[in-house]
């Protein structure tokens, strides 16, 4: 068909349409659902008792910092990604991974140091990274759907590692073992799953534009 | 195939970003709001516009037939994502942006279909002007040294591509894409030859 038939064919076809929510909306509504999981989450399991602690003490809230900031630069990622030429810099990718590299590096200077690596179990917490995760990334593929991904692959990626990674960030609140090797295989290594599952979840669900 | 990429992306995107100037943008822009409304034949002219804008920039990497296609899906991006074009902010990147990832898209797949290509079979068309050129040698010569070189061992002396990837150093599949390449190459080379003699 030459380009001058398919011009004909889509005019004839144009339907006016609902324009794409502002980036700001959908980040409010991400933000939004994921507030709700969390008080959904922490009312079904409870906190540890000595949850303070994970904010009075420098290093911990720090860490639990770069967790949330994990959440929101995927997040953000995702959501631009999602738009054709809203991501102006490749430094958006960068930056969405840099707060958890950075904690990852630090939990394992922590495993190196530590006297012994034993992960003990934890399924309890993988199943909360997943279940948390799932829910949070079923809302942010909704909106994904509604935008015109180019990068499927890589905007399923994101969508899922912030997901995930919110999973992570409540278990510093619920989960009682701050084990570098805990950390390392029950909640960041489910997240990396998730992460990489997004990539083939992302082409099967978001329609190639 | 990593390398390839990259290296195309580089490229392309430097091409690309300079499809829309400025003026055009927002001409383009206010053709882009009015189609969000439903107004066809601004639609149309947008389109329109769109096409002689960008299919120069694909010319300039892909052959006639390939920049068709790339362009036509270019426009169908176009009109399944145009909801999502934000008319409070400029429509170059946008664009910019589809323009490129459909390139890129197209230059993979043919990339990817060279390497599956057969010698004997696929490339008898690009073969035929190549062997029956009225002096092969002389036609040889206008290309660059290796890949002259790759073609007089596999159409001259017909040695097969696992006795030339040996000779040559390089992979088997390198040989064939290479192969592809160089007649497709010669093609293009005596074709011009033929248009200035006409002309």
């Amino acid at each position: 068909m030459r380009e001058v038939d398919l011009i004909e064919k889509l005019s004839a076809e144009l339907k006016k349409k609902q324009p794409l929510e502002s980036f700001k909306q959908r980040f409010l509504k991400v933000s939004l659902f994921a507030l709700l999981c969390v008080v959904g989450s922490i009312s079904f399991t409870g906190v540890r008792e000595d949850w303070l602690t994970v904010i009075k003490s420098p290093y911990l809230l720090f860490k639990n910092i770069l967790l949330l900031l994990g959440f929101v630069l995927s997040t953000v990622a995702a959501l631009l990604l999602s738009v054709p030429g809203a991501e102006r810099k490749k430094t958006v990718k960068i930056f969405a991974l840099a707060p958890l590299f950075i904690w990852v590096l630090l939990v394992l200077i922590e495993g190196i140091t530590a006297p012994r690596f034993y992960p003990g179990s934890g399924m309890a917490c993988t199943s909360e990274v997943i279940v948390l995760g799932s829910m949070q990334s079923v809302f942010l593929f909704v909106l994904l759907k509604r935008a015109a991904t180019l990068q499927r692959a890589i905007a399923g990626f994101f969508a899922l590692l912030s997901s995930a990674a919110l999973g992570m960030w409540l278990l510093q609140f619920t989960c009682h073992s701050d084990d570098p090797a805990h950390l390392l295989v029950w909640h960041f290594l489910p997240t990396l799953v998730m992460s990489m599952l997004g990539i083939f979840v992302a082409k099967k669900i978001l329609s190639k534009i | 195939m990593f390398f390839f990429v990259t290296e195309v992306k580089l490229l392309t995107n430097k091409v690309i970003r300079r499809g829309v100037s400025v003026v055009d943008g927002e001409l383009l822009g206010s053709l882009a709001a009015k189609a969000q409304d439903g107004d066809q034949a601004s639609y149309k002219e947008f389109l329109l516009l769109v096409s002689q804008k960008y299919k120069p920039r694909f010319l300039r990497f892909l052959s006639p037939q390939a920049a068709d296609d790339a362009l036509q899906e270019m426009l169908l991006a176009i009109h399944k994502a145009l909801h999502t074009y934000d008319r409070n902010k400029a429509l170059a990147p946008w664009l910019n942006a589809i323009a490129h990832y459909k390139l890129q898209d197209q230059m993979r797949s043919i990339y990817k279909n060279a390497r599956h290509v057969e010698l004997k079979e696929d490339l008898a068309s690009l073969d035929s002007g190549f062997t029956n050129a009225p002096d092969v040698h002389k036609v040889l010569k206008k290309l660059p040294d290796r890949e002259s070189q790759l073609l007089y061992f596999l159409k001259i002396e017909e040695l097969s591509v696992a006795e030339v990837s040996k000779k040559m150093g390089i992979s088997e599949s390198n040989v064939k894409v290479s192969c592809f390449r160089a007649l497709r190459k010669l093609k293009e080379i005596l074709a011009e030859e033929e248009f200035h003699e006409r002309s």
